[in-house]
C-alpha cells in the first residue's frame, strides 16, 4: 500500500512538473520533430506535432496548448507569419513561443522577439535536453 | 650693294608664321605642364619655350636683314635655344619611352655637354662669321665649328625617332602608347625638316619654306594631346581658341603682312576649319553628354541589379547554412541522446565512438557557423548590437563553459583580480563573447601543462583582455598568419589540426567592427603566447 502511494505521489510529481503540459512543436523536417518528439515525450510532456502554420493556427484553437516551439523557415506561410498571427489574437497571445530555428539572421531574430516570443534559440546550439530546460525555464517563469 | 639688291627685303610668310606659332607652342607648354605636373611635361615644356625663343629671335632677323653687325649679333643669340632643341628632344623621347639604364643616360649627358660647349664655340668666328643674302632673305656664314650642329642634329633626333619607333612597334605596349608614340613620332620627323633651314649658311639660298615644320609639329602634337590624351588633358576648343586669338592678334601686330592671295587662302580654310571644328565640337561634346547621361543610367539600373544579386546570394548563403545546420542538428540531437541514455543505457564501447561523432560534429557546425560569419563579414552584411556590458561578468560565464574541458584536460582557466571596478563598455555582446571564446578554445588546443590566465587592464582609451597561455607558443611568422582565414602554414599544420582555421580570422574581424585591435606575442615556441584583445571606450 505504502509502495503504491510513494509511486502515486512520484507520478504526481511528475506530472506536476511535465506531464501537465501540451506543447505544440511546428517544425516541417520529419526527422528533427521525430527527434524532439521522443524527448519532450520522455520528459512528461503532452506533444502536438504540425507541420505548417496553418496547421498550427488549427492546432492551437483545438488544442490551446501552453508551449509553442516554433520553425521560423516553414513551407508556404513561415513562422513569423505565424507568431504574428497567434500574437494578434486576444485568446492565444499569451502562450509563450519560442523560436527554434537554425535561421541564423539578425532582423529574423529582432522581428521575432519584437512580436513577443520569449526567445530565438539556434538548433545546433541545443540539444534536445538543453530544450527541455529551455521549456521548462519558461513554462515556470 | 651687291647684296642688298639679291635680297628684295620682303619677308616670307612663312617666316611671319613663326610668331603665331611660337606663342601657340610656347602657350601649349606652358598650359600642359601647368594641368599636369611630371617630368615628361617639364621636358617638353622647356622644348616648347627653346622653340618659342628660336621661332621669334628668327622672324626678328629677318627683319633686321641689312645690318650685317646686327644680324651676326642677333643669330649667335639664336643659335643658343636651337643648341639644346635635340637634346630636349632625346630625353623626351627617353621619359615618353620610359629608358632610363646608363645606356641611354650616358648619350644624353653626351648631347647636353655638347650643347653647351656649342653655345661657347658660338662666341666665336669659328662658327659663324659674315653674312649671306639671298633672294628671300640673309644668314650668317656658317664656319668650320658650325659643321658640328647639324650632325649634332640629326644624330640625336634620329636616336629620339627611333625610341618611339620601337614604342611603336612593340606590340606589348597598350594601344594609347603605341598610337601616341605614332603622333610624337610623326611630330619630331616633320621638326626635322627645320634643320634643312641649314642650307643657307653654307651659301644655298632657298624659299623658307622648312620653317613650316613647326606649325606642322605643333598640329601634330596638339592633335596627340586633344585627341590621344598626351601630356595633359587639353580639348580641342581650348587649342582652337588659342589658334584663332594667336592669328588674330598676329595679324594686327603686322598690319604690312602682305599675305597675297594664297595667304589669304590659307587664313580663310584655318579660320573656316577652325570653326566648323568648333561646332562640330560642341556637338561632340553634347553627344558626349547625352551618351553620359544614357551611361549612367546604365550604371544606375546596373547597380540596382548588381544589388538584387547581391541581396539574394547573402539571402541564398542564409537558406544554404540552414539547410547544412538541418541534418548537423539532427546527428547532434540524436546522439546526445544516445550518450544521455534516452535509448537506453549504451554499451561502454559505444562511448568513445559516440563522442567522436559528436565532436566532429561540433566541428563541422563551428565551420559552418565561421563560414556564414565571414561571407557576412566580406560583403558588409554583418549587423552590430551595441549594448553596455561588465567584460568581467562575460569572461566568468565563459570561464564556467569551460570549467569540464579544463579539468578533463587538467589545466586551469582563471581570471586575475582587479583592485579597481572595472567599468562598462558598449560592444556587441555576442560578437565579443565568440572572440574571447574563440581564444580561450585555441590556447585550451595548445596547452597541456600549467594553464590560461585573464587579465582585464583599463586606460583612458581601451579596455585591454590579455589572455596568456602556458601552451606551445609560436614563432613570429606563425603569429603574423594566425589571424588570417584559412592559415596553414607549414608551422602551422600542428596548430591548426582542429579548426579550419578561421575562428581566429572571425575574432580579429569582429574586433575590427568595434574599431579594436587584436594581436598575439610569444617569446618563441615553448614558451607560451599572449592574446590581446583591445577595445576603444568610443
Amino acid at each position: 500500500m505504502e509502495v503504491v502511494f510513494m509511486l502515486h505521489c512520484h507520478l504526481n510529481k511528475f506530472k506536476m512538473l511535465n506531464m501537465i503540459y501540451k506543447i505544440l512543436l511546428v517544425e516541417d523536417e520529419v526527422l528533427m520533430a521525430r527527434m524532439y518528439q521522443d524527448k519532450l515525450e520522455s520528459a512528461g510532456f503532452d506533444v502536438f506535432w504540425v507541420m505548417t502554420s496553418e496547421q498550427a493556427l488549427d492546432s492551437i484553437k483545438k488544442q490551446k496548448p501552453d508551449l509553442i516551439v516554433l520553425d521560423i523557415l516553414l513551407p508556404t506561410e513561415n513562422g513569423i507569419f505565424c507568431l504574428r498571427k497567434i500574437k494578434d489574437n486576444n485568446d492565444f497571445k499569451n502562450i509563450p513561443v519560442i523560436a527554434f530555428s537554425n535561421y541564423d539572421e539578425v532582423k529574423a531574430k529582432k522581428e521575432v522577439l519584437e512580436l513577443g516570443a520569449e526567445a530565438y534559440l539556434l538548433k545546433t546550439d541545443f540539444t534536445p535536453n538543453k530544450l527541455v530546460k529551455e521549456i521548462q525555464k519558461y513554462l515556470r517563469g | 650693294m651687291e647684296q642688298s639688291i639679291i635680297y628684295q627685303g620682303i619677308i616670307p610668310l612663312s617666316i611671319y608664321l613663326l610668331v603665331p606659332s611660337g606663342i601657340l607652342i610656347c602657350m601649349l607648354g606652358s598650359y600642359t605642364l601647368y594641368l599636369e605636373r611630371n617630368k615628361k611635361n617639364f621636358i617638353f615644356f622647356l622644348l616648347s619655350i627653346s622653340q618659342a625663343l628660336w621661332s621669334f629671335g628668327t622672324f626678328l632677323m629677318w627683319r633686321i636683314c641689312g645690318n650685317d653687325e646686327l644680324v651676326i649679333f642677333w643669330d649667335r643669340l639664336l643659335y643658343v635655344p636651337a643648341f639644346f632643341m635635340p637634346c630636349l628632344i632625346y630625353h623626351f623621347s627617353l621619359e615618353f619611352c620610359r629608358l632610363h639604364s646608363k645606356k641611354h643616360r650616358f648619350p644624353l649627358y653626351l648631347s647636353y655637354l655638347i650643347a653647351v660647349a656649342l653655345v661657347i664655340v658660338s662666341r666665336t668666328d669659328y662658327f659663324i662669321k659674315d653674312v649671306f643674302y639671298y633672294k628671300w632673305g640673309c644668314h650668317t656664314k656658317a664656319q668650320v665649328a658650325h659643321h658640328i650642329f647639324p650632325v649634332f642634329c640629326l644624330v640625336f633626333l634620329f636616336l629620339a625617332v627611333a625610341n618611339l619607333f620601337k614604342v611603336w612597334r612593340n606590340k606589348k605596349e597598350t594601344f594609347l602608347k603605341r598610337s601616341q608614340a605614332i603622333y610624337i613620332f610623326w611630330g619630331f620627323v616633320t621638326f626635322m625638316l627645320v634643320s634643312l633651314e641649314l642650307l643657307p649658311p653654307y651659301g644655298i639660298g632657298v624659299y623658307p619654306i622648312f620653317y613650316l615644320g613647326l606649325p606642322l609639329f605643333i598640329l601634330i602634337v596638339a592633335y596627340a594631346i586633344t585627341q590621344k590624351q598626351l601630356l595633359a588633358p587639353v580639348i580641342l576648343t581650348d587649342i582652337l581658341v588659342a589658334v584663332l586669338l594667336v592669328f588674330l592678334s598676329t595679324l594686327s601686330l603686322f598690319p604690312e603682312l602682305e599675305m597675297g592671295f594664297l595667304g589669304k587662302l590659307i587664313f580663310f580654310v584655318l579660320v573656316t576649319s577652325s570653326g566648323f571644328l568648333l561646332i562640330k565640337h560642341a556637338h561632340l561634346e553634347l553627344d558626349r553628354r547625352k551618351k553620359v547621361e544614357k551611361m549612367s543610367k546604365q550604371l544606375k539600373q546596373a547597380y540596382a541589379k548588381l544589388k538584387k544579386l547581391d541581396m539574394a546570394k547573402t539571402e541564398f548563403l542564409s537558406i544554404a547554412s540552414h539547410q547544412l545546420r538541418t541534418p548537423l542538428t539532427i546527428i547532434k540531437g540524436y546522439v546526445s541522446m544516445l550518450v544521455e541514455g534516452d535509448y537506453g543505457k549504451m554499451p561502454e564501447k559505444a562511448e568513445r565512438p559516440l563522442s567522436g561523432i559528436s565532436k566532429s560534429n561540433d566541428r563541422l557546425i563551428v565551420l559552418v557557423n565561421d563560414l556564414l560569419t565571414v561571407s557576412r563579414i566580406e560583403t558588409g552584411k554583418i549587423e552590430m548590437n551595441f549594448e553596455k556590458v561588465y567584460l568581467r561578468d562575460m569572461i566568468l560565464d565563459l570561464i564556467q563553459e569551460f570549467q569540464i574541458e579544463i579539468e578533463k584536460k587538467g589545466i586551469y582557466l582563471k581570471l586575475e583580480k582587479t583592485s579597481d571596478k572595472m567599468p562598462k563598455i558598449s560592444i556587441d555582446k555576442f560578437k565579443i563573447r565568440q572572440t574571447i571564446f574563440n581564444i580561450i578554445d585555441n590556447a585550451i588546443k595548445y596547452t597541456n601543462q600549467g594553464g590560461i590566465t585573464i587579465k582585464c587592464v583599463v586606460d583612458d582609451e581601451n579596455y585591454k583582455i590579455i589572455i596568456t597561455d602556458t601552451g606551445e607558443g609560436m614563432t613570429k611568422q606563425d603569429a603574423g598568419k594566425l589571424f588570417k582565414s584559412f592559415s596553414r602554414g607549414p608551422a602551422g599544420i600542428k596548430f591548426w589540426t582542429e579548426g579550419a582555421g578561421l575562428g581566429l580570422y572571425v575574432s580579429k574581424k569582429f574586433v575590427e567592427l568595434h574599431n579594436g585591435k587584436v594581436w598575439v606575442e610569444s617569446k618563441g615556441k615553448g614558451h607560451g603566447s599572449s592574446f590581446y584583445v583591445a577595445l576603444p571606450f568610443k
